[in-house]
């Protein structure tokens, strides 16, 4: 018993000094939630004083009160005098934790006058946003309004909708010390919007609008996290804050499209585009097959959607520009060949055009049955046949060049594709790709993927 | 006297013939404790085995090919909710309620035997349903221990399609076979006392198993409304919890229905759940700490009101699991407020087993250490819980490793020091032999600092803003790479932990063929279990005269006597217990 | 918010039912024997244990009836809940149940008075009763789903469906028992054996209870259903 007591003194200094050495403590705070940290350290006064006190006192009672010979406890039944004193004491400790915790957050309960609206809208493994255009108020949305041109379901009926701002990529901008109400929507399951340097978070449900408010207070950027389980891809939806200055701020919001323009893109026009498409052939092929001595992958068959983000990563930098990378710089000159988005759209219009048929098999040497465990995970979003899915911001597998998919898994475990902090997509597969673990992995995989063209 | 009558038909109805009888269709409340009691333990081998799994990428990530995100999640939901639901509350109540009720009220068996014994078979069948799903297409459930639709149920989750209804229909079997088993210790307890044995007489085990079952008979059809809900709304379509969505591209033909419904009716049973644990805990760990310090419990009506008093406010607090679930915010100051109330109860008892060892002659052997270290992991755990509790310090903390380490200081640690404290103080009246000194101490030290190692850190990577359920972090800036290393080492002690176990493990069947044969009474304590005529106890416990009772059950050193325990049993001085014979 | 306050109310219960069972007592200050009130009162275990599975039946349909509340008002976010048209065969069942109920209540009486032949056709009445209520509810949903042209995906059918169907199947169990209590009269009219008849009185006591609970049940369900 002597030992037990000696123990319990050492976890109870132990666990002391763990709290004040230990790095791992709150994020330096980057909101206007001062109040939540106050009410964090009164409770972990209160709380630390009752643990030591209470540990302390049994470590003394273990050791002084051991089993000796002799020895005969004391016959008390109760006190009631004692005990109705614990019970105040700790009334009045619960009081100091609550007051304050009550206090803070009905300031959270209410959103101030002034904040600018932000809505967040969650679909699985994806984080887009909307603001409010000129006329100050967000137009009427709907699940059943969703497709692959209009990602956030906004009404294309109700003219308030049309000059809200959309923000399909999962980076936000916000201005600083601009209050934000955020109004939280999703469109399929639960999630919950957080950023730990601001403190607060809250769940978005399918069918309600939920909100939080907050004022970011300092320049930087933060990532979002979503913290309720919203399914096997739960990890890897991550998006980012950027706090910026007022100007930087407006320079940013003058570049995004409001909901009218994604509307109206002007449809591509394939025979323009072919005379563009002249740059591509070359390496691409003509009837973009790819070639693989060229390093060139396959294009036809792939989804317009991808093949345009994939431009603009390139345009952008976002792609060919991380070291490691030997590919990737050949192709962003390329890309600027077709930066006007006119000429992108009409060349994405002649790619569609060109007939898919399955390269010839060239990763020979992986297990396709044991490969198609492992596909299970990019089932998830690439689709159990490997068509690739736009909700899921996934492109098509099947059929495509399976030494080019060789190379990008590579690239993305290596972190050479997908490591620059704003291609929040490259991220998701750099977490994924983790998944293909030991020397033939990759090589299974992509041996069950040839098993689906 | 009818009395004697029906005890006398009693014995002669409890006469079993075959081994079956005896063993396998058993209506003894013992065997069937000991039945609960193995299932239990076996199936919390395997979700053992499935938290090493989850730690094991944790710590190591990408390392391991056969831990996917899939399977992970998958990992992580049924290590919950085997733990919580088929080994905790299976145990203690199954397995202990069974075997202490009748024995410490002086019963020859519960009420109604046949439904007990029923009960074990039916909560066997949920456990092979619950086993069943990993073996099924698409494998069990990943949608989290709280099952929250739409998720469980849509595509982007894994087992939404068949694991997710064998662990409702699982649930809902299980909770068939509890209300078989709660009818009969509810009953028991009120009906089947023996002469003098009043309610302010109950050992606190009595009153803590009492109490959770209550406790569980109102919460559970909660759980069952819920789960026939959802089980609907997965096979037949309808919209109880089902809003109108698109699930990875493809709209759902459902509308209307609620989430937080299902939340609301989850976290009613859900919160009554963590007491229906802790109760248990509470009453045998205050019979534990005061038998081995040879001291009465302190305060025991205040021990009594506080289990009360825990238990009925233990229905208004649930929706401090759901501060940021976007239910109405202004809910927030009203499950606060109850929340933070129920700390007072709950302090009490904290109190009072530490005055029960203050001025003791507390007893250096294996149970004890768990009780005192019980005390240490409580408080904890406990402490912690009024950090969730308090709606505005929820907020950064919610969701995080924090609420990781909080539960499962306070009602994983916890309660099964209790579990096996209890197990190695009871062992020698439930099997005959002594459990081993050696290894128990082992044993307990591995689990007490192991245990500590594992969740102490944990709360700071919440603080820091670790996410939980998260199968990798990847590169988050705001994660340094000592994160990391403590994962690691989080591992490491968990794998420590569990070979403990192992030990454990070893030392109850070493001391089944091996152990020193046990006395009747080995502790000195008052209960009525120890005053059996036999050890272990025959079926129908008593022998013919069933026992009774003079005194309460605490009655340690008591001053001017020579001996520093009374059984309960024991007349008074200068009482002819003939006299009431 | 309905079960919070009918569990409020059975805990309510419950604690006074403690407290007047002397929670004040001080155990310590008195030893020797204290007349309980258990000592001749084991026969009536079962009663005991009924109104305790009474209990977890009634949180488990007060349960049923808050969701249906919460999904009807604020939960369900944006869509607007439509009510349903009760058909009116559920008058018509309600006043089956009662009569069944009241079929039961006279045999109780009857057996409690030793006269199982006298009782036992209304017992039996009781039973079929009961399965003409079935039947009705049955057709209560034929009608529903006719009247209202709704689908499983219309919350309000949905609910009236399980409600129904969920109090249905309690009879269904209680139905079984009332065969085998049934089956156990026939057999005994002719015995004189006292243990026999004492519990078949005791069984036709259980069931009438149940009875009578499962009505209060049911006009607490109607009564939801018609205020909706």
């Amino acid at each position: 018993m002597v030992a037990l007591a000696v123990v319990i003194v050492l976890l109870v200094i132990g666990s002391l000094i763990f709290h004040f050495a230990s790095p791992w403590y709150f994020t330096p705070l980057a909101s206007n939630w001062g109040t939540i940290d106050f009410t964090v350290d009164v409770t972990f006064w209160v709380c630390g004083i009752v643990f030591v006190a209470v540990n302390l006192f049994t470590a003394y009672c273990v050791w002084r009160f051991r089993a000796r010979p002799g020895n005969k406890a004391h016959y008390e039944p109760e006190s009631t005098k004692l005990e109705v004193s614990l019970t105040v004491v700790t009334a009045v400790g619960v009081a100091a934790m609550l007051t304050p915790g009550l206090f803070v957050w009905a300031n959270f309960v209410d959103v101030p006058e002034d904040a600018t609206t932000v809505e967040v809208v969650g679909k699985q493994w994806h984080w887009s946003y909307r603001l409010p255009g000129a006329d100050g108020e967000l137009g009427a949305s709907d699940v059943r309004h969703v497709n692959i041109d209009n990602p956030l379901g906004v009404d294309p009926g109700d003219p308030a909708g049309q000059d809200d701002i959309i923000i399909a990529s999962p980076i936000l901008h916000l201005a600083v010390d601009q209050s934000v109400r955020m109004l939280l929507r999703s469109t399929d399951v639960l999630h919950n919007f957080t950023v730990p340097q601001f403190r607060v978070k809250m769940d978005l449900v399918p069918g309600l609008v939920t909100y939080q408010w907050f004022t970011p207070t300092v320049p930087g950027t933060y990532e979002i996290l979503c913290e309720e389980l919203c399914g096997t891809g739960h990890f890897a939806m991550r998006g980012k804050v950027v706090v910026d200055e007022q100007a930087a701020y407006q320079a940013w919001l003058a570049n995004q499209p409001t909901f009218a323009e994604t509307q109206n893109r002007p449809a591509g026009n394939p025979a323009a585009g072919a005379a563009n498409y002249a740059v591509c052939l070359a390496c691409h092929g003509a009837q973009g097959e790819g070639n693989q001595q060229l390093n060139a992958p396959k294009l036809a068959g792939l989804d317009t959607w991808y093949i345009r983000r994939q431009l603009v990563n390139y345009q952008t930098g976002l792609r060919g520009t991380a070291p490691g990378d030997q590919f990737g710089p050949q192709m962003a000159p390329m890309s600027q060949t077709v930066a006007d988005p006119t000429t992108r759209e009409n060349v994405l219009a002649y790619i569609a055009t060109l007939p898919s048929n399955p390269p010839p098999v060239t990763v020979t040497g992986g297990d396709a049955e044991r490969g198609r465990a492992l596909y299970s995970t990019c089932a998830t979003c690439h689709g159990a046949d490997g068509q690739g899915r736009w909700a899921t911001n996934a492109p098509r597998l099947a059929g495509m060049s399976d030494w080019y998919l060789e190379r990008q898994l590579q690239h993305f475990k290596e972190g050479i594709r997908g490591g620059h902090p704003d291609d929040i997509y490259g991220d998701q597969m750099n977490l994924v790709a983790n998944v293909l673990v030991g020397q033939n992995a990759i090589k299974d995989v992509i041996a069950y993927i040839n098993t689906m063209r | 006297m009818a009395y004697v009558a029906i005890a006398d038909r009693d014995t002669h109805l409890h006469d079993p013939q075959t081994f079956i009888e005896k063993y396998i269709w058993s209506q003894d409340h013992k065997v069937i404790a000991i039945q609960y009691g193995s299932v239990a333990i076996g199936v919390g081998l395997v979700a053992l085995v499935l938290s090493l799994l989850m730690r094991l990428q944790i710590g190591f990530p990408d390392t391991f090919s056969f831990i996917t995100p899939y399977n992970y999640y998958q990992f992580v939901t049924m290590h919950g909710m085997i733990m919580v639901i088929y080994l905790l509350t299976a145990l203690f109540l199954g397995g202990f309620g069974n075997y202490l009720i009748p024995l410490m009220c002086g019963a020859r068996d519960m009420v109604f035997p046949y439904m007990n014994m029923l009960s074990f078979w039916v909560y066997l069948l949920s456990v092979i349903i619950l086993l069943a799903s990993f073996f099924v297409s698409g494998g069990p459930t990943g949608g989290g221990w709280t099952l929250y639709p739409p998720q469980t149920i849509t595509e982007g989750s894994p087992g939404h399609h068949w694991g997710i209804l064998l662990m409702l229909l699982s649930l809902a079997v299980f909770i068939v076979a509890f209300t078989m088993g709660g009818l009969n210790y509810v009953t028991t307890v009120l009906q089947a006392r023996c002469r003098g044995m009043t309610l302010m007489r109950m050992p606190l085990s009595v009153w803590g198993i009492f109490v959770a079952t209550i406790l569980g008979l109102l919460a559970f059809p909660a759980l069952l409304v819920a789960a026939i809900m959802m089980i609907l709304d997965r096979t037949i379509g309808t919209s109880f919890f089902m809003p109108a969505l698109m699930s990875l591209g493809e709209m759902a033909e459902t509308d209307g229905g609620s989430p937080i419904l299902f939340q609301h009716l989850f976290w009613f049973f859900g919160h009554p759940e963590v007491y229906i644990v802790a109760l248990p805990a509470f009453g045998i760990v205050s019979d534990l700490l005061s038998t081995h310090a040879r001291k009465n419990i302190f305060g025991y009506r205040m021990m009594v009101w506080a289990i009360v008093a825990i238990g009925a406010l233990s229905f208004i607090v649930w929706a401090h699991h759901m501060y940021v679930s976007g239910m109405n915010p202004y809910f927030g100051f009203f499950f606060a407020t109850t929340t933070l109330i129920i700390a007072i109860p709950t302090a009490i008892k904290v109190y009072n087993w530490v005055l029960t060892l203050w001025r003791g002659d507390i007893q250096i052997n294996v149970p004890n250490l768990f009780a005192i270290g019980f005390i240490f992991t409580f408080v904890h755990g406990g402490l912690t819980g009024l950090f969730l509790g308090n709606v505005t310090v929820d907020l950064p903390l919610s969701d995080t490793y924090f609420v990781i380490g909080h539960f499962h200081m306070v009602m994983g640690v916890s309660p099964v020091m209790v579990l096996f404290g209890a197990i190695y103080h009871w062992f020698p009246k439930i099997t005959g032999k002594m459990p081993n000194e050696v290894l128990g101490r082992i044993h307990f030290w591995m689990t007490f600092l192991g245990t500590y190692a594992i969740y102490l850190p944990m709360h700071y990577l919440g603080i820091l803003g670790l996410p939980r359920r998260y199968y990798a972090y990847g590169s988050t800036d705001f994660i340094p790479e000592s994160a990391h290393a403590v994962n690691e080492a989080i591992t490491i002690a968990a794998i420590v932990v569990a070979v403990a176990q192992l030990i454990f493990l070893v030392n109850v069947f070493y001391s089944l063929r091996k152990g020193k044969t046990a006395p009747d009474n080995p502790w000195g304590a008052t209960t009525l279990e120890w005053q059996t005529p036999n050890t272990p106890p025959v079926h129908g416990n008593w022998g013919p005269k069933l026992p009774v009772v003079y005194r309460w059950a605490y009655d340690y050193s008591v001053p001017g006597e020579a001996k520093d325990f009374i059984p309960q049993n024991e007349p008074p001085k200068g009482h002819s217990s003939l006299a009431h014979g | 918010m309905l079960s919070a306050l009918l569990i409020a109310m059975l805990t309510a219960i419950t604690v006074w039912w403690l407290l007047i069972q002397r929670l004040k007592d001080k155990p310590w200050t008195k030893q020797g024997v204290v007349p309980t009130s258990q000592e001749s009162v084991t026969s009536s275990a079962p009663k005991v244990g009924l109104w305790v599975f009474l209990a977890v039946v009634s949180s488990l349909f007060g349960l049923f009836a808050s969701a249906y509340m919460m999904r009807m008002g604020g939960h369900g976010g944006l869509v607007a809940w439509q009510p349903l048209d009760e058909p009116s065969v559920l008058w018509i069942n309600t006043l089956v149940l009662v009569l069944a109920s009241g079929a039961l209540q006279v045999a109780r009486n009857r057996i409690d008075g030793d006269d199982l032949a006298g009782g036992r056709s209304y017992f039996l009445a009781g039973g079929v009763l009961t399965l003409v209520f079935l039947a009705g509810q049955v057709l209560a949903w034929q009608q529903a789903r006719a009247a209202n042209d709704l689908g499983p995906d219309s919350p309000a059918f949905a609910f009236f469906v399980l409600l129904t169907a969920v109090h249905g199947l309690h009879l269904i169990g209680g139905l079984w028992v009332l065969g085998r209590t049934s089956a156990r009269i026939f057999r005994a009219v002719d015995s004189s054996n006292v243990v026999t008849r004492s519990r078949i009185r005791l069984s036709v006591q259980l069931t009438t209870t149940y009875w009578h609970w499962l009505l209060l049940i049911w006009l607490g369900l109607f009564a939801l259903l018609l205020s909706t």
